[in-house]
């Protein structure tokens, strides 16, 4: 006993056994256990990176996505504000140019019916005249007994008493 | 005095790099209970291994794969910093050092309630450790050649001045002696801590002591384990080194 104690710091036999359990340990590690680790890690390495640089081109194109919509708002709003202009520059035109057709329509009724109104009253005032020409002349060839309708000078006595009843007429309506 | 030695006391003697099972092959004594032991670590590191290599997943990983992961990105920035880009070809063999290591330090925290335990460390033995540094050492020399050539290689012991000749061939021979005592000295008193407590303490104070110490052991445990797993990387990196000094 006490020899094995002295000698219990010198290999024996059971070194050939652990070299042979360590070697096939390294062996087993190298062959069948690290490879999978390996690959599972650069497998999700590249899963990472990938997803990063997708994400990297989702934000680029969210990115001009976004502009793109702000240009299309901005043209939109500018397109409206020049439709809302011309719509009213549009609005004060027609505006303007139903009161002109208007106000021509009027005064082209007013003129033709002073026209007509003027025509009328000069049919009606020569009318009159003959009229009263006539009523004259009958009145006086009564009053004088003979017939007083063929004579010149006789009409022109009448007319010029009508154009003197008409310029006393004027005279007291001024 | 009979009655307190034979009951409080659990031993009275502590006994030293004792085996109660060995068995003779070719003329060789094989401690059968080491070598159960480390089987017994590898299983559960192979175990490990295949159970993450079934469920492996490049997408969200589950716990067993993620400390996997982790330990792989940790050790790969380790030899990749210290041996360069080409280091992550020896992650692999720092990963098997320190998980086949850590389970060896910690599988001795189990109490099967026997003297010896039923399972003692396997690095507690000189064997285990010696047959990794031996392995450690070979790549190191290995690659050491396959980097700078078998001209450069012998070139680096006369360096920087050729009177460092002998410092140099001591450094390389103590490097796999320091590697193999460094890790079986550390375990190896841990559990010889365990059998002091168990020897010198009254019976009824055993466990108290052995809660207070496993942990710390463990620690240790991890700690060296850790340790040799970066002097593997250390030393790669410095015999494949091709930098002029």
């Amino acid at each position: 006993m006490r020899t094995s104690a002295e000698i219990f710091l010198l290999p024996n036999g059971t070194f050939f056994v652990e070299f042979a359990v360590f070697v096939f340990i390294v062996f087993a590690l190298t062959k069948w256990i690290i490879p999978p680790i390996n690959k599972a890690m650069e497998e999700r390495q590249t899963q990472i990176r990938t997803s990063l640089e997708a994400a990297d081109v989702a934000r680029t194109q969210a990115a001009a996505a976004d502009t793109e919509r702000r240009a299309a708002l901005d043209e939109g709003r500018r397109q409206a504000g020049e439709i809302i202009a011309q719509a009213q520059s549009d609005r004060s035109s027609i505006v303007e140019e139903a009161r002109r057709e208007a106000s021509e329509a009027a005064a082209l009724v007013t003129v033709r019916a002073e026209a007509s109104m003027n025509s009328e009253r000069a049919s009606a005032l020569a009318s009159l005249r003959r009229e009263v020409g006539t009523l004259a002349l009958t009145l006086a060839s009564k009053v004088v007994g003979e017939s007083l309708a063929d004579d010149a000078r006789a009409r022109a006595t009448v007319d010029r008493f009508i154009a003197d009843l008409e310029a006393q007429a004027n005279g007291a309506s001024n | 005095m009979d009655f307190l030695s034979n009951h409080l006391l659990a031993e009275a003697t502590i006994e030293v790099g004792e085996h109660p099972m060995q068995i003779l092959v070719l003329g060789m004594k094989v401690n059968l209970d080491i070598v159960f032991a480390s089987l017994v670590a590898a299983l559960i590191v192979l175990a490990l291994g295949f159970l993450m290599r079934r469920k492996v997943t490049s997408g969200v990983p589950g716990k067993l794969q993620l400390f996997w992961e982790t330990l792989f990105e940790q050790i790969g920035g380790i030899a990749e910093s210290a041996i360069g880009p080409q280091g992550r070809r020896f992650v692999p063999l720092a990963m098997g050092l320190f998980l086949f290591i850590l389970i060896c330090n910690w599988i001795e925290i189990i109490p099967s309630g026997h003297n010896p335990e039923w399972f003692p460390a396997p690095t507690s033995d000189v064997n285990l450790p010696l047959a990794m540094a031996v392995v450690v050492i070979f790549l190191v020399h290995y690659n050491s050649i396959k980097a700078r050539g078998t001209k450069g290689y012998f070139k680096h012991y006369l360096e920087p001045y050729p009177v460092m000749l002998p410092i140099n061939i001591i450094e390389e021979i103590t490097k796999p002696i320091t590697l193999t005592f460094r890790l079986f000295g550390n375990i190896f008193a841990s559990v010889l801590m365990v059998s002091v407590i168990t020897a010198l303490l009254p019976i009824f104070l055993v466990p108290v002591g052995e809660l207070i110490w496993k942990p710390f052991a463990m620690f240790i445990g991890a700690i060296q384990a850790f340790i040799f797993a970066l002097l593997t990387i250390i030393y790669l990196g410095i015999g494949m080194s091709t930098e002029e000094h």
